[in-house]
């Protein structure tokens, strides 16, 4: 018998091996649910990530602060200036607010869009250069469940896909997994959009005669029952044609590298997500649009969708 | 080196890798702590370390992505173990050493990384895995490595370093 069956060592290499090839196999294809291990080093890790975050987040703001400070010297001088030249800007703005306040009441946006969101903060990244991912500090105890959507007031930024107790980790639009229903707002022409690794996304329309046009928005098209209709996803930055196949890239609404704070729609009157434990939401008439800065971590309900949206 | 050292090292790499790393994305891609530490290991302790602590971190990286469980645990034990191969090979104190290795180590562990996802249907093209990720993250993380290598080469036990460089004396001697 070669020396090398006879190694102990040889034995827990084998065994390792198998094992991982085995795991590999049955955690090829996405699952509806995450194993105890999982869950359990997500939440054990999930303080620690959350104050490394925060660490990071802190100095990394302090650099960048550090960084802006000549231009905003220069822009505020400048600014200055302009408003020398301008006496009638003030009167002027604020006759521009009031109007602007008078319209919204008209179009009473909340009732266009009674989706409920849970704010959250991003906590870790993927950890490799191969998914795009991010995980959150709210879970199953917060009633996260899989697949909900993850807005900003940009846009979207993708969907639930693991849930722990928690935390939940969200497949951003930019991973190559990630596929929508989406339609270009201009035209209405609907196709799927997929992540490619890198920083713009791909529609390939349904129809090869789509009518696009560069600049166009691109919304999700609530086809798929994922994600509820009219979330703004972003504009068309080029049309290329193969054909019958007809392409947009698409650069996103949302700056996925500078993502510190996220809102996850735990209730639409589309996908009816998350609707036994939460009860319909009353928007009051005088709701003003959603907030820059969602109103802490509670949930929030009656907002209106991620600006720049056009409700269908 | 104690092992529950080894393991507090590996889990904040793992913290770090998910945070930390975020914020020093050069040319599209982060460092992989973790891969520089399994090759630290390999090329400090042998195969057997080496691979030990590639497939510690990379199960924990795995768990805690929750996509592919044992992509990373794979690759990652791979460059571990080849790292290690290299140890009564080459000598410790040189700093070029870990360049290359890990140079090598990264190629051939993202390339794998690759003919996993390829296999399951995550199909980007090579010549966009090669451009986009492979080739810098292979440059990032040698040129990062000598740095993590010194650290942890000064922190190895005394009588280690020392019953090395006496293997190494004796064998040159022999030769």
């Amino acid at each position: 018998m070669p020396r090398i069956f006879r190694s102990k060592t040889f034995y827990v290499v084998l065994v390792a091996a198998v094992a991982t090839l085995v795991l590999l196999g049955a955690t090829q294809v996405e699952r509806t649910s995450v194993t105890r291990a999982e869950s359990w080093l997500t939440d054990a890790l999930a303080p620690l990530q959350a104050v490394s975050s925060r660490a990071v987040r802190a100095v990394s703001g302090t650099f960048d602060a550090i960084a802006e400070l000549g231009r905003l010297r220069s822009e505020n001088q400048h600014l200055r200036e302009v408003l020398a030249q301008q006496p009638g800007l003030q009167t002027q703005m604020e006759e521009l607010q009031v109007e602007n306040e008078q319209l919204r009441r008209e179009l009473d946006l909340t009732k266009r869009s009674p989706l409920r969101y849970l704010s959250a903060d991003v906590i870790g990244r993927s950890s490799d250069n191969w998914f795009a991912t991010l995980t959150i500090n709210r879970g199953s105890h917060d009633g996260i469940t899989r697949d909900m959507a993850v807005v900003t007031e940009q846009g979207l930024v993708g969907r639930v896909f693991k849930v722990t107790g928690r935390t939940a980790s969200v497949m951003l639009l930019t991973d190559r997994d990630s596929g929508i229903g989406s339609l270009v707002a201009q035209s209405r022409d609907a196709g799927i959009l997929r992540g490619q690794d890198q920083a713009d996304l791909t529609m390939r329309f349904f129809n090869p005669d789509a009518q696009v046009n560069v600049g166009d928005q691109v919304l999700t098209s609530g086809l798929n029952s994922l994600f509820p209709k009219g979330i703004p996803v972003g504009r068309v930055s080029q049309v290329s044609g193969q054909g019958l196949v007809k392409e947009a890239t698409v650069a996103p609404a949302v700056d996925f590298y500078h993502l510190e704070r996220v809102l996850v729609v735990t209730w639409s009157p589309a996908t009816g997500m998350g609707l036994p434990a939460l009860p319909e939401p009353q928007p009051s008439q005088d709701s003003p649009a959603a907030p820059a800065n969602p109103p802490g971590p509670t949930e929030t309900g009656g907002t209106t969708p991620p600006q720049g949206g056009v409700t269908p | 080196m104690k092992w529950w050292v080894t393991v507090g090292l590996t889990l904040a790499a793992v913290v770090a890798q998910s945070t930390l790393l975020d914020k020093v994305i050069v040319f599209g891609v982060k460092p992989d702590l973790l891969l520089l530490l399994a090759v630290a290991y390999g090329l400090l302790y042998g195969p057997v370390r080496g691979a030990a602590v590639g497939f510690l971190g990379g199960i924990l990286q795995d768990l805690l992505v929750g996509r592919l469980i044992g992509l990373h645990a794979l690759s990652k034990a791979v460059a571990g173990a080849l790292a290690g191969l290299a140890e009564r090979e080459v000598f410790k104190e040189n700093l070029a050493m870990p360049f290359l290795l890990t140079m090598v180590g990264t190629v051939l562990s993202e390339l794998l990384v690759y003919g996993v996802l390829y296999a399951v249907g995550r199909h980007m093209p090579l010549a966009q895995a090669w451009k986009q990720v492979i080739v810098p993250e292979a440059i990032y993380n040698a040129v990062l490595s000598p740095f993590l290598y010194r650290i942890l080469y000064r922190h190895a036990p005394s009588w280690y370093v020392e019953a090395e460089a006496l293997t190494r004396s004796r064998s040159s001697l022999r030769r």
